[in-house]
C-alpha cells in the first residue's frame, strides 16, 4: 500500500520554480530519502505534502486521502521535524510538548517520558533558553509524542552532535520498527545511506532518479583502475567509451558507464597488469548528479 | 479548542498592560467631571476663545461640554485612539503571531483547518475587545453613580460605537498582518494605522468634509456626532459592510496562503 502518491507535483511562487514536476510513491513500512543540494525542491514537496503550502499543479495522496481538502485527517497521523525549528519563546518546554498534545486528543505520560530520556531534553526550561540544538529536540519530540504512522523529517540532523544524531537514528528506526514509514529529505548522504531503503534524487525540481541506493550505485557507471602498458594505455584513453579521471605512468582510472562485456572485450586486446572495478558512492553518485558531469563519457 | 485556550492565555497577558492604561485614563478624565461641570462658566469662557477650527478639530462641544456624555464624548475621541491601536495590534498579533515567532510550521501542521484556526484567533480577539469594553463600561458607569451624575442613553451609543470601531480596526489589522509575507513588530504598524487614520478624522473635521472624517473610519461613529444624533443608520450598515469585508478577505487569505519559511 502507498502511503504517500505524488502525482506530477508542479509548485510555482510567482515566477520562481519550487518544483517542476515531482512524481514518486512511497511504501507502507518504508524509510525513504529525498536527496537534493539547497533550492532543488526537497522542502517545497514537503510543505507541500503538509498543507503548508499548496500545489501549483498536480496532487500529493497522504493515506490514500488529498492532501489539501483531507489535511486535517491527515494531520491526524503524521509527525513532522522542519529543518528550521521555531516555538513560542516565551513557553516552557513541558507546556509547548503539551500544548502539541492536546491536538491529538490524547496524551501519554510515559511516551512523553521516554522520548524526553531518550533525547536527553530538560522540559522545564525555556524555549527562548535553549540552544539550536535543544530546540531540535523538542522538535523531535513533538513530532514523534502522538506515535504518527507518517513521520516527515526535513533535514532532521542540522543542530544535533554526533551523540544525538545517532540517538536520533536509532529512534527512527524503532518507529520505523513499530511500523512507521518514514519520508525524509537531507543532502547529508551518510545519515540517507544509513537510514534509507529507498531514495529519490532531486535536482531543479524534477527527480532525477529513485531506487535503492544499492540499485542506484550498480545501475550507474562503474570506477575503473586499470593498469597496463603505459603506450596501450595511450591508446585506450582516447577511446570514447570512458571518461577519464586520472592517469599516471602506468595506470589508468575511469569511469564507465554500459555493458561491462563490452568493456571486457575491449581490454582483452591489451596485456592488461591489473584491473579493478567498483560502484561508485553515494557522495560519487550524488557530486555526479549535481556537478554537471552526468553526460560526459560513454 | 486548544488554540483558542492557548491564544486567550497569551492574548490575556499581552492586554493586562494596554488595559491598566486605558482604565486608568478613563478614570483620570471621567472622575474629572464633576470638578469641570462647576467651573463650567469658567470652562465656556475659555472654549469660546479658541479659535473655531481647534474646536472643530478636537470636536469640542460647547453646548454638551456640561453633560456627562458631552464630556465623555470628547474624552473618548482620545481613549478610542487608544482603544483602536489596541485593536489593531491585537489583530495583528492574533493573526500574525506565527509569522512573527516563525512557528508556522508548528501550528499549521496541527490536524486543525485553517477555517477553525481563524475562527479560533478571532474569537479571542472579540473576547478581548469585549473585555476591555466591559471594564472601561464598568468604570464610565461607576463614576457616574459615585458623581452623581444623570445617566443618558448617549453614553450607550458613545461606548457601543467604540466597539464598532474597535472591531473593525481588529479586523483590518488581522487582514493587514495576514496580507504581510514577514512580519517582525506590530507595534509600530498598529500606531501609524491608529495616528494615520486619527489624523484623517482631524482633517475631515477642520475641512468639514464629511466624506473624509468617515473614510478615517473614527468619523463613521465620531464621538461627537453619536452623542448629539445617536448611532446613524446608515453609517452603522457601512462600519458592517467595512467589518465583513475585511473579514472576508482575511479569511480568504488565512485559508489559502503559502507558509513562508
Amino acid at each position: 500500500m502507498n502511503i504517500i502518491e505524488v502525482n506530477h507535483l508542479k509548485k510555482y511562487y510567482g515566477k520562481h520554480r519550487g518544483v517542476e514536476d515531482v512524481d514518486f510513491r512511497i511504501k507502507e513500512g518504508e524509510i525513504f530519502g529525498f536527496i537534493g543540494p539547497n533550492g532543488a525542491g526537497k522542502s517545497t514537496t514537503i510543505r507541500c505534502a503538509l498543507s503548508l503550502i499548496f500545489p501549483t499543479e498536480g496532487n500529493i495522496r497522504i493515506f490514500g486521502l488529498d492532501s489539501v481538502k483531507d489535511k486535517v485527517e491527515i494531520a491526524r497521523h503524521v509527525g513532522y521535524l522542519p529543518s528550521e525549528v521555531a516555538y513560542y519563546e516565551r513557553m516552557k518546554v513541558k507546556d509547548l510538548l503539551e500544548y502539541s498534545m492536546s491536538f491529538y486528543g490524547e496524551t501519554s505520560p510515559r511516551r512523553l517520558k521516554y522520548l524526553t530520556d531518550r533525547t536527553d531534553l530538560d522540559i522545564n526550561r525555556r524555549i527562548e533558553d535553549l540552544s539550536l540544538g535543544n530546540k531540535k529536540k523538542v522538535g523531535i519530540v513533538q513530532g514523534l509524542l502522538h506515535k504518527p504512522e507518517l513521520i516527515i523529517l526535513d533535514e532532521p540532523t542540522s543542530g544535533l552532535d554526533p551523540l544525538m544524531q545517532q540517538r536520533f537514528f536509532e529512534l527512527i528506526e524503532e518507529e520505523n520498527k513499530r511500523g512507521a514509514t518514514v519520508l525524509f529529505s537531507s543532502h547529508i548522504l551518510s545519515e540517507v545511506k544509513r537510514l534509507s531503503h529507498r531514495i529519490a534524487i532531486i535536482k531543479d525540481g524534477r527527480i532525477e532518479d529513485m531506487d535503492q541506493i544499492a540499485a542506484l550505485q550498480k545501475n550507474h557507471y562503474k570506477n575503473v583502475l586499470l593498469s597496463a602498458d603505459p603506450a596501450l594505455l595511450d591508446v585506450f584513453e582516447k577511446s570514447a567509451m570512458i571518461e577519464v579521471r586520472q592517469r599516471f605512468t602506468d595506470q589508468l582510472h575511469f569511469r564507465y558507464r554500459g555493458e561491462i562485456n563490452l568493456l571486457l572485450k575491449a581490454l582483452a586486446q591489451f596485456d592488461i597488469h591489473n584491473l579493478s572495478m567498483e560502484d561508485p558512492t553515494l557522495e560519487e553518485l550524488f557530486m555526479d548528479y549535481y556537478g554537471g558531469s552526468r553526460n560526459a563519457g560513454a | 479548542m486548544p488554540v483558542l485556550k492557548h491564544e486567550l492565555k497569551w492574548h490575556m497577558r499581552f492586554l493586562r498592560g494596554w488595559l491598566i492604561a486605558v482604565v486608568l485614563t478613563v478614570a483620570l478624565f471621567m472622575s474629572f467631571f464633576n470638578a469641570f461641570n462647576e467651573g463650567m462658566d469658567q470652562v465656556v469662557k475659555m472654549l469660546e476663545g479658541f479659535p473655531e477650527e481647534v474646536m472643530r478639530g478636537f470636536g469640542l462641544e460647547i453646548s454638551s461640554f456640561g453633560t456627562y456624555s458631552g464630556f465623555l464624548a470628547y474624552i473618548y475621541t482620545f481613549v478610542q485612539f487608544l482603544l483602536v491601536i489596541i485593536a489593531v495590534m491585537s489583530g495583528m498579533m492574533l493573526m500574525g503571531r506565527e509569522k512573527i515567532s516563525k512557528t508556522g510550521d508548528f501550528l499549521f501542521s496541527k490536524p486543525v483547518s485553517r477555517s477553525s484556526l481563524w475562527v479560533q484567533k478571532n474569537t479571542v480577539g472579540f473576547l478581548g475587545i469585549l473585555l476591555i469594553n466591559a471594564v472601561v463600561a464598568a468604570i464610565i458607569y461607576g463614576l457616574a453613580v459615585v458623581q452623581d451624575v444623570e445617566m443618558e442613553i448617549a453614553v450607550r451609543d458613545i461606548l457601543f460605537s467604540s466597539v464598532l470601531v474597535q472591531l473593525i480596526f481588529f479586523l483590518f489589522g488581522g487582514m493587514l498582518a495576514t496580507m504581510r509575507k514577514r512580519l517582525r513588530t506590530v507595534t509600530g504598524t498598529a500606531s501609524s494605522i491608529g495616528i494615520g487614520f486619527y489624523f484623517l478624522l482631524i482633517i475631515g473635521r477642520l475641512l468639514e468634509e464629511d466624506k473624509l472624517s468617515k473614510i478615517s473610519i473614527y468619523g463613521l461613529f465620531d464621538t461627537a456626532q453619536v452623542q448629539k444624533n445617536g448611532i446613524e443608520t446608515v453609517n452603522l450598515v457601512i462600519g458592517c459592510v467595512l467589518a465583513t469585508a475585511f473579514a472576508f478577505i482575511g479569511y480568504q487569505l488565512y485559508t489559502k496562503m503559502d507558509l513562508e519559511v
